[in-house]
């Protein structure tokens, strides 16, 4: 057992009492009181925003709290750090980004933090060995312990994580967006691991996320954040999704579609059709084909891994491909060139959003003007006026709130990065726009204003969309025709609008 | 596992680079090259900048870079001259390394603790002790009185070059330091992912300060082999250690931003800078030639060292571009 047995299994694992907590210009938090009791999965949901993320951190005492208290298996406590809490009371932090010591072995970033004085780097002791073993054995993730950290895939490193937050002293686990990196079917598997740690090792485990579906499945209890509020807790059996979205958004609109009419869109049509053939790239995908027309939106579901990220990047010139040819109305885009990808009207609005989508360290403004700056600029010299009017005039049809033209990209909420980053790739005035997860880590009103957008820009403006993603339910009633790839190639296609979510996940799962 | 074989291989390739250039030196020179002489010679020069590439590598590998190392070494030179009449040789030594490693302190204090940039905090640790160490001697070179200092780098030490000998005995204890404890792998793990080793309860700062005064200790061993050689103390006697340590931990496969870095990599590129600048002295090349030698041999290796990010990309895109535009060339009328 990795988790000393509790004696009095009333007494919750972690309480927090009337928590409040200001940041400059913001109530994050706001008298929140929550708590998590030993063998149970606790959920926080909400939208950007709500309080989920600082809860998680005043928890592992990333910053003080203005008031209120916590008290871990019945005692007040004062966290002062993250080593205080992590070494001294058994709480772990799951962050939401995946990231491992690369050149470090699996087995030595499982154990980081908890070696002896004298500890060999590239090898474990048999102790150590011991250990890990056993807390691989217990989420029945089979990794070698040898195998250097990036080597290791995605779904991989967070497994390894959670490996990491299990080993002893541990009494609670944070796992902060655990899925928000994973395909459906890696997010299964992952979900499976914690229910089984729950039971057999009785770990206590706050569970933040943005799919509601998954809280439905694994969480005992779920708290619900609005702005900063604690707006209930219930017990799973009490809610249902519909009643967790409306009290998460205040209205229920927030799931409505911008799916578009395939004929109005016609009319408005930019005209042209991308054409891709029987493409493909060593082993990344191989002989696929598909089309766009202007005012259609194709979709491509698939696990993560499953090839259309690469895909997408070789449409966009990103990257080069080694057969067939991407053609538009007809005539061939040279292969490996964005920039003539771009000049042909396609843009591409990539998943790694802080680094390929945006620039962080810019304004919103900036950002926005960036691809135009030389048109917009007069002998080499920036007209900020311009500059201005334009970027004016697509933060206000892409509604990017809570921030004015000057913030700083990277201050942006996940959803808000997402719109700037597709009023972004619009500055060429492209016909096609290929965008790659783009509904990745934002919340639910975000996703379904970014549904929303592109339906837009199809119906009006009459472009052309091609979206792939791994959380295939923001793919259906949305998308006119809808691929399924696995494994690097199409294996399937449904008509968008009657496809079913099992239809879907049977054809994608390898 | 594989990654290991790689990171092997380019220590073979590293001797190999360093072979060739032995070989083509002693091709243009056969009766310098091809003499025992030289060989101790080459290593009584190596000795110094592996110690200084060592220390360097620690704090590259953290994920930082230090660019006072050779200012270090001259006001560790200069305290041994200045302090060896009152407190006795092996006093004077011992006193010159503890204020090595105190600068290396302050250094790691100012980065890790108050947020400075390492850029700019080792810069300025480098004018300030240009300054002191300056101000110290009266702007002047200070003697060594005490003739036992040879045995700290002049003198053999058995078959040994002197400076060679320390050289080898700093590199067992960075091996120590690396590979066997705690603090070793934690100085990995911070540059490899901070902020995971944050959340794993690592204090990432205390570590970064010890990176940085193991840096400050061994660039003050530096000096001391260096004032041992001439037998005096000096604020420019390690004048450009600075810039051939990071070379020479860069060529051996440290990157720049942390994470990555093995001792027998950052030994390859000592000896092949060494073999490199000394060997293009004695067939003749002048200084100024050299340290343009020097500069072109660092941004190639930084290069290199990119693979798998944009370096390749950019090498292998400006090769094709250029055989691609040949070939059309050739083929026009």
């Amino acid at each position: 057992m990795l988790n000393s047995p509790v004696a009095e299994r009333r007494v919750p694992a972690v309480r927090m009492e009337n928590v409040t907590k200001t940041f400059p210009g913001v109530k994050a938090l706001d008298r929140v009181s929550f708590d998590v009791d030993h063998g149970e999965i606790h959920a926080v949901v909400g939208e950007n925003g709500s309080g989920k993320s600082t809860l998680l951190k005043l928890m592992v005492g990333a910053f003080p709290m203005d008031s209120g208290l916590i008290r871990i298996n019945g005692d007040e406590v004062r966290l002062r750090s993250p080593r205080e809490a992590r070494k001294r009371y058994g709480i772990k932090i799951m962050p939401q980004d995946v990231e491992l010591c690369g050149q470090l072995i699996t087995g030595r970033n499982i154990m980081l933090g908890l070696e002896g004085a004298l500890v060999d780097r590239n090898r474990l002791s048999r102790r150590e060995r011991a250990m890990t073993t056993e807390v691989l054995r217990l989420i029945g993730a089979h990794v070698d312990p040898q195998v250097l950290g990036e080597d290791l895939s995605t779904p991989e490193a967070r497994f390894i994580q959670i490996a990491h937050a299990l080993l002893p002293p541990v009494n609670v686990v944070l796992c902060d967006e655990p899925t928000a990196v994973l395909s459906t079917v890696d997010a299964e598997a992952l979900l499976a691991t914690l229910t089984r740690i729950r039971s057999e090792a009785g770990t206590a485990i706050v569970y933040v996320s943005h799919r509601i579906g998954e809280v439905l499945q694994i969480a005992d209890r779920i708290t619900i954040l609005r702005d900063g509020r604690s707006v209930g807790t219930f017990r799973r059996d009490e809610i249902d999704r519909q009643q967790m979205i409306e009290l998460m958004t205040k209205s229920a609109s927030a799931g409505k579609q911008g799916a578009p009419s395939q004929d109005a869109a016609r009319g408005a049509a930019k005209g042209g059709r991308l054409a891709v053939r029987a493409l493909g790239l060593g082993r990344s995908f191989s002989d696929v084909s598909l089309e766009v027309a202007a005012g259609q939106i194709v979709g491509i579901a698939g696990a993560q891994g499953a090839g259309f990220g690469p895909l997408l990047a070789a449409i966009a010139g990103r990257i080069n491909y080694d057969f067939g040819s991407v053609e538009l109305d007809g005539v061939s885009i040279p292969p490996g060139s964005t920039t003539k990808a771009y000049k042909s009207g396609i843009a591409l609005v990539p998943a790694d959003r802080r680094r390929a989508g945006i620039v962080p360290s810019l304004t919103v403004r900036e950002n926005i003007a960036l691809p135009v700056t030389g048109s917009l600029g007069r002998n080499g010299f920036r007209l900020r006026r311009a500059e201005r009017e334009t970027s004016r005039k697509f933060a206000e049809g892409f509604d990017i709130r809570g921030a004015g033209l000057n913030t700083m990209a990277g201050n942006l909420s996940g959803g808000n990065q997402q719109k700037l980053a597709i009023a972004r790739s619009l500055q060429g005035d492209p016909k096609f726009l290929l965008l790659e997860e783009p509904t990745q880590g934002i919340d639910i009103g975000a996703k379904s204003e970014i549904r929303h957008d592109i339906g837009q820009l199809v119906r009006n403006e009459g472009m052309g969309a091609l979206v792939a993603s791994s959380e295939f339910e923001d793919l259906i009633g949305f998308s006119d025709v809808l691929h399924v790839m696995r494994l690097g190639r199409i294996v399937a296609t449904f008509d968008g609008k009657t496809a079913t979510y099992s239809d879907i996940l049977h054809a994608a799962l390898p | 596992m594989e990654r290991t074989r790689g990171l092997l291989r380019l220590e073979v390739q590293l001797l190999f680079v360093l072979v060739f250039l032995y070989l083509g030196f002693s091709i243009i020179e056969p009766d310098i090259f091809i003499s025992v002489r030289t060989i101790e010679n080459l290593a009584r020069q190596a000795g110094v900048l592996l110690v200084a590439s060592v220390g360097q590598m620690l704090v590259l590998v953290v994920g930082g870079f230090d660019i006072s190392v050779g200012a270090t070494a001259g006001f560790a030179s200069t305290a041994l001259a200045l302090l060896v009449d009152d407190f006795g040789l092996y006093g004077a030594v011992t006193a010159a390394l503890a204020l090595g490693a105190l600068v290396g302190s302050v250094n790691g204090f100012v980065i890790a603790y108050l947020g400075v940039n390492p850029f700019v905090a080792t810069l300025a640790m480098l004018t300030f002790l240009t300054g002191l160490s300056n101000e110290l001697s009266s702007g002047a070179s200070v003697p060594i009185t005490d003739r036992g200092v040879s045995a700290f780098g002049a003198d053999e030490w058995g078959p040994l070059p002197g400076t060679m000998g320390i050289g080898l005995v700093v590199v067992f204890i960075a091996y120590l330091l690396l590979n066997r404890v705690r603090a070793g792998l934690y100085i990995y793990a911070i540059g490899g992912g901070r902020e995971t080793a944050r959340l794993s309860g690592i204090s990432v700062a205390r570590y970064e300060v010890l990176a940085y005064a193991m840096c400050g200790l061994f660039a003050a061993v530096a000096g001391v082999m260096l004032a041992s050689r001439v037998t005096l103390g000096q604020a420019s006697l390690g004048a450009g250690l600075e810039l051939e340590s990071i070379a020479a931990a860069v060529i051996g496969g440290a990157a720049i931003g942390g994470g990555v870095g093995r001792l027998l990599g950052a030994a390859m590129g000592v000896g092949i800078l060494t073999v490199l600048t000394s060997g293009l002295e004695i067939v003749g090349v002048s200084e100024f030639a050299r340290q343009m030698v020097t500069g072109v041999v660092l941004v190639v290796a930084v290069a290199f060292n990119q693979r798998g990010r944009i370096g390749e990309w950019a090498i292998v895109k400006l090769a094709k571009s250029l055989l691609h535009g040949r070939v059309a060339r050739s083929r026009g009328p």
